[in-house]
């Protein structure tokens, strides 16, 4: 939890925020995360201002990673702001500090949504009926996201760089950069890697895609989806992408048969989409991207093997996580194969 | 023959069974529930993998060795960066037979290694692809 002089220093920085005359800030409890970042559920008194009263509120400190996409914190807030402002079911975002000065990092305050993260939990509280309309609630949301074109950026996200042709060259660069980071040698990511390049589609339109969309990173009360979160990997990108990271295998935790996501089929997702998107989902461009999906979360998999870190069940974790990649490769090998006969 | 009286694959079984039955009880609804859980997972893990084929990685070897036509004389590490290599450059066929055996060496070098870490994990997956994709 947090120490007291820095929920006396957030004190002080939410009263400055909101004009307050007072303000009284207590932690609630902490909230999943990666490892190394801030995140708390914290309640504020607020006396005096345009925000007096008592407020749920969320802080999220900027993360540690060695992930080249990842965004810090004040370009994150800067998306959700666009996003929340698009009508995104969102947590709203309020404040941000961007100096590092006040935590010893970056952070931002939103507003709490209050339901859960939780996948088992949800997974086990959703009838298959229930599943389905909170997959099509997703789906809605995910079109409603990508309504935001690159041609028509907001000024605000100008910093995110724009693809060019050779966006899948740059993403099998990185990849390649990343296995030549890590221990061993790994042939079948590598032959992935290739396929990749080889058969990535022609993207006539490029959208904010969130790019990490999935169970864990959206709030739900029951069916009812209550806020998308975690917007750090947000970029330009094939608006399928989201379809296809979210029905990913690797993403669907325990219910493998609840295709979107591990919440609800896959035909519930496609619905909601095409209600708020006006079009029909390509369904084997999201095959693609699924695939694309199982490389991505292989490689990460193997990147977190690879920095260890902090204590002993740390250790045991990252270890653990590293052979996760297995399942990505088995992944990648049927589904390529699959893809292939799809296609002929 | 093993040099202690009590076998590393016996310790280890011993090891995993009083985990199971000794603290992972008491550990649910507790912090330590997901430790528990990860050290039983990596202590089983540890067991399948000395319980396994020691002849698998030659037999790797020596596939790989036919795909790229050159001998690495055991040394499964350099046949195996050699390959990653020469798939990276494209130096192998990409249709045909050759792509074939490339395609057949990764998924049994792939599931040589999934049947330690996550065995269920093949089990499930083969018995959904009998139903749909």
């Amino acid at each position: 939890m947090l120490a007291r002089n820095a929920v006396t220093a957030l004190s002080g920085f939410v009263r400055a925020a909101t004009k307050a005359e007072r303000t009284s800030l207590s932690v609630d409890r902490a909230l999943p995360s990666a490892v190394g970042r801030a995140h708390y559920q914290v309640t504020a008194e607020i006396a005096g201002g345009p925000f007096a009263g008592r407020h749920a509120l969320v802080v999220r400190g900027e993360g540690e990673t060695t992930d080249r996409f990842a965004l810090a914190s004040a370009d994150e807030f800067a998306i959700r702001r666009v996003a929340f402002r698009t009508g995104l079911t969102t947590p709203e975002p309020l404040w941000l500090e961007p100096s590092g000065n006040v935590l010893g990092k970056p952070f931002m305050i939103l507003r709490h949504a209050a339901g859960t993260t939780d996948a088992a939990a949800l997974q086990s509280a959703l009838s298959v009926e229930e599943g389905d309309r909170l997959a099509y609630r997703v789906g809605q949301e995910l079109a409603r996201l990508h309504r935001i074109a690159i041609d028509r950026a907001p000024a605000e996200i100008a910093f995110l760089p724009k693809p060019g042709a050779e966006w899948a060259l740059q993403r099998a660069t990185a990849w390649r950069a990343a296995l030549d980071a890590t221990a061993q040698p790994q042939p079948c990511f590598e032959w992935a890697i290739n396929w990749f390049e080889d058969h990535a589609p022609k993207v006539e339109r490029f959208a904010l895609v969130h790019r990490d969309l999935r169970l864990g990173n959206f709030v739900a009360d029951g069916e009812k989806l209550v806020g998308i979160l975690d917007f750090e990997q947000v970029a330009w990108c094939d608006p399928m992408e989201d379809l296809g990271w979210l029905a990913a295998r690797g993403g669907r935790h325990g219910l493998p048969e609840r295709e979107a996501g591990g919440i609800g089929s896959r035909e519930a997702l496609y619905d909601g989409y095409r209600a708020v998107a006006g079009h029909e989902v390509d369904d084997r461009r999201v095959r693609f991207w699924e695939i694309a999906a199982a490389l991505r979360h292989g490689i990460a998999s193997l990147q977190r093997a690879a920095r260890p870190g902090g204590d002993a069940e740390q250790g045991l974790e990252a270890a653990l996580t590293g052979l996760q990649s297995l399942e990505a490769e088995y992944d990648l090998l049927l589904e390529i194969e699959h893809y292939g006969a799809e296609g002929a | 023959m093993a040099l202690l009286q009590t076998t590393a694959d016996e310790l280890l079984q011993r090891a995993i069974e009083t985990l199971r039955a000794r603290i992972l009880p008491h550990a649910a609804g507790t912090p330590d529930h997901e430790a528990a859980l990860a050290a039983l997972r990596a202590l089983a893990i540890a067991h399948a993998e000395l319980a396994s084929d020691p002849a698998i990685i030659g037999r790797e070897v020596a596939e790989i060795e036919a795909l790229l036509g050159q001998s690495f004389q055991g040394d499964a590490v350099a046949a195996k960066r050699a390959l990653a290599q020469a798939v990276r450059v494209r130096s192998l066929p990409s249709d045909g037979p050759g792509e074939v055996r490339l395609r057949d060496h990764l998924l049994k070098a792939t599931a040589n290694r999934l049947r330690l870490t996550n065995p269920k994990y093949m089990t499930r997956r083969q018995r959904r692809a009998e139903s749909s994709y």
